[in-house]
């Protein structure tokens, strides 16, 4: 909604609302056919510390806004507990040879889980897809590679999902952060991938991101790109497409 | 684990003559040394993981259940903490884990032959406090080993020097930064510790609780007091009933003149169920409660066709953040307060039949799609249509689960009535009509 250099723009997810505006009359109107309509009271409460859709924003005296989420940090800090290993290392979310070795069949060494952790699984993967996918991106390779593995379940790849959910949970302080960066700045997008680290010869995990340069990520993206190429170059070129 | 000592050594001659034993007791018979020999070896063997102990196994030993799970012959189990007696009087209760001799006094019937009897010199091993004292040290040496193969590293490879430095200006423990999978150490913990701190926590654990109806919220201990389920299923129905006018009072003759006017299967039986909902911080720790009045008849192809709200993906969620931070905007956020029973037809029929129309604000605050509505009337034994009523209702205890029928949208109408019904608390309860818009809140 514009009106001259007034203007409201709103993101609605069901019945949950969040509204970018001006401040001015257009914003003053807004507002108050909003509580007609929907029998508000005339002075709703709004703070700049505020919540939508489980994200938590927070104004910042610099300008600038933090994102983070931590009712659902705190719900995988409590499901992953019963199963962290002391002492593992978690600086990571993937094993670096993880990429290689998720896709390998059970044997005596490396069994099957048993059937009950499938589900426990499931519902790791699920929190700590949402995670990934809404602020902490740093993990969202370790998402996307070993989502694929929940199905065979063998205790590598769980290790692998409980290494992911500690390094989450231990990075709950973690947030992003969107800078006042200026608006003469172009809108940047940036691929990388390589031919090497897929689950196959020739295929590659790779990935874009899009934003401001010196401010947070506006889009993200982690993927196993369907067609196989033999060059990093070839990667790349699938992933910016 | 055959193959796992090094080829020619003493100790692989040594392994290879135990390295067939499935079971503790054979270890022990086939270990070429005397019996410290064999319980170093053990100890030894377990740390690195040359050999491994069921879990399950390990467990049933630590708590005494199934001794003779664990092979090899001996008149012994183990206890946990227990009382005492002299005559009918405790004299002592112990504390902790000890090995007991079955067929010594006052104790139980012989435990079947198990792994006591060859763990004599080494009843540390299984006890609790002193088995995770030894797990800590092992994993504390494995820790070492890989601090000690980081700076082995790090001496040449100029990154790894890089990455200690900065692990050093962040502070905190002092581990390894080595990636990999983990260790077989790792591994035997895992399944060891854990499972026992799981058995002994076990009982601790929270249970989310699950109200389905009011008089399951009655009886709760939750029920009054501010923030309680009374207080939150008042506040709902208030909202559905007064301030939204969501729920109207209707008569069986407007059921009758809906069906008369739209046909036999044009006017439908839906549900209205209230949810009861906890929320929580975290375990243990539980948030506000609360209580929704919504459509518990998802019927997607025959009575009531589905609806359709957005969903913003989080891309354009960062996007908006994003772009408010650049221009310096005011960000707000704004519920639509008992969204699932907000939605009004467009069409509304009088109790005789005859219609009105009235647009659905629903439809115009958060539908992508063309609303589609349906509209519905109670029909069981209890409905509402003033404050008191619904606060009568909510004290009453009636059952949260009540029924209502919808006009199938296709024709953008609604249709009412309903039975009347029966009382409780000296309320005599008629029929209202809901108007409920679905897949939302």
């Amino acid at each position: 909604m514009v009106r001259r250099d007034e203007y409201i723009v709103t993101g609605i997810y069901v019945n949950d609302n969040l509204f970018i505006h001006s401040d001015g009359a257009l914003w003053s109107e807004f507002e108050k056919a909003w509580n007609e309509r929907f029998c508000e009271p005339a002075n709703a409460l709004t703070t700049a510390l505020d919540e939508f859709c489980g994200l938590l924003m927070e104004d910042l005296p610099s300008g600038s806004t933090a994102v983070s989420a931590p009712h659902v940090m705190q719900s995988l800090a409590d499901a992953v507990a019963p199963f962290v290993r002391p002492l593992a290392d978690v600086s990571t979310p993937l094993a670096g040879d993880a990429l290689r070795r998720l896709p390998e069949r059970p044997t005596e060494a490396i069994p099957l889980m048993p059937e009950e952790y499938t589900e426990i699984a499931q519902r790791l993967t699920g929190i700590t897809g949402w995670i990934c996918g809404a602020y902490l991106f740093d993990a969202y390779l370790a998402f996307v590679a070993v989502a694929q593995h929940v199905s065979n379940l063998t205790k590598r790849v769980w290790n692998a999902i409980i290494r992911r959910c500690s390094y989450l949970a231990d990075s709950r302080d973690v947030r992003l952060y969107y800078h006042p960066v200026g608006q003469t700045i172009p809108f940047h997008a940036g691929a990388d991938s390589s031919c090497l680290n897929g689950p196959l010869p020739g295929s590659s995990y790779g990935g874009y991101t899009t934003g401001f340069p010196g401010s947070g990520s506006v889009q993200f993206r982690c993927l196993v790109p369907s067609k196989l190429t033999d060059s990093s170059a070839g990667s790349e070129t699938i992933m910016a497409c | 684990m055959p193959g796992s000592k090094r080829a020619g050594g003493k100790s692989q001659a040594r392994f290879a003559r135990y390295e067939s034993a499935t079971t503790i007791g054979m270890f022990f018979d086939l270990h070429p040394g005397d019996r410290a020999q064999a319980n170093k070896g053990l100890c030894h063997d377990v740390e690195k993981g040359l050999i491994r102990i069921s879990s399950s196994a390990l467990l049933s030993a630590l708590t005494g259940i199934a001794v003779n799970s664990l092979i090899s012959p001996v008149n012994a189990f183990i206890a946990g903490p227990a009382v005492e007696w002299c005559s009918d009087i405790p004299v002592r209760v112990t504390t902790g884990w000890s090995l007991l001799d079955a067929t010594g006094p006052g104790s139980p019937a012989p435990a079947t032959p198990g792994i006591l009897n060859h763990l004599d010199a080494l009843p540390d091993l299984v006890t609790v406090s002193s088995f995770l004292d030894r797990m800590g040290q092992a994993a504390e040496r494995g820790c070492q080993a890989a601090l000690a193969e980081e700076e082995r590293i790090a001496a040449a490879v100029p990154a790894m020097a890089a990455i200690r430095r900065l692990k050093a200006l962040e502070g905190g423990a002092h581990l390894p930064a080595l990636a990999g999978d983990p260790s077989v150490l790792d591994a035997f913990v895992e399944e060891t510790v854990h499972l026992l701190e799981n058995l002994f926590s076990f009982s601790a654990a929270p249970g989310e609780e699950s109200i389905k109806s009011i008089p399951e919220a009655r009886r709760s201990k939750d029920w009054l007091g501010t923030g309680g389920w009374k207080q939150h299923t008042e506040e709902e129905l208030f909202r559905c009933i007064v301030t939204h006018k969501a729920l109207e009072r209707r008569t069986a003759d407007d059921y009758a003149a809906a069906l008369r006017q739209h046909g036999k299967h044009k006017a439908d039986l839906q549900k209205l169920v209230l949810v009861f909902k906890q929320k929580w911080l975290a375990k243990n720790v539980p948030d506000r409660k609360k209580v929704r009045l919504t459509v518990g008849d998802l019927k997607v192809r025959d009575k009531v066709e589905n609806t359709y709200a957005p969903t913003v993906a989080f891309d354009s969620t960062r996007l908006l953040i994003q772009l408010g931070v650049l221009r310096g905007a005011r960000r707000t956020t704004k519920d639509v307060g008992g969204a699932s029973s907000l939605a009004r037809p467009p069409r509304r029929l009088s109790p005789a039949g005859a219609s009105s129309s009235s647009r659905s604000p629903r439809a115009s605050q958060s539908s992508a799609t063309p609303r589609r509505t349906s509209a519905a009337a109670r029909t069981t034994s209890r409905s509402f249509g003033t404050c008191s009523d619904a606060r009568a209702l909510a004290a009453s205890g009636a059952s949260a689960t009540t029924s209502f029928y919808g006009r199938s949208s296709r024709t953008r109408s609604v249709s009412a009535s309903s039975s009347p019904s029966s009382t409780a608390a000296s309320i005599t309860w008629s029929v209202g009509t809901s108007t409920l818009s679905r897949g939302s809140t």
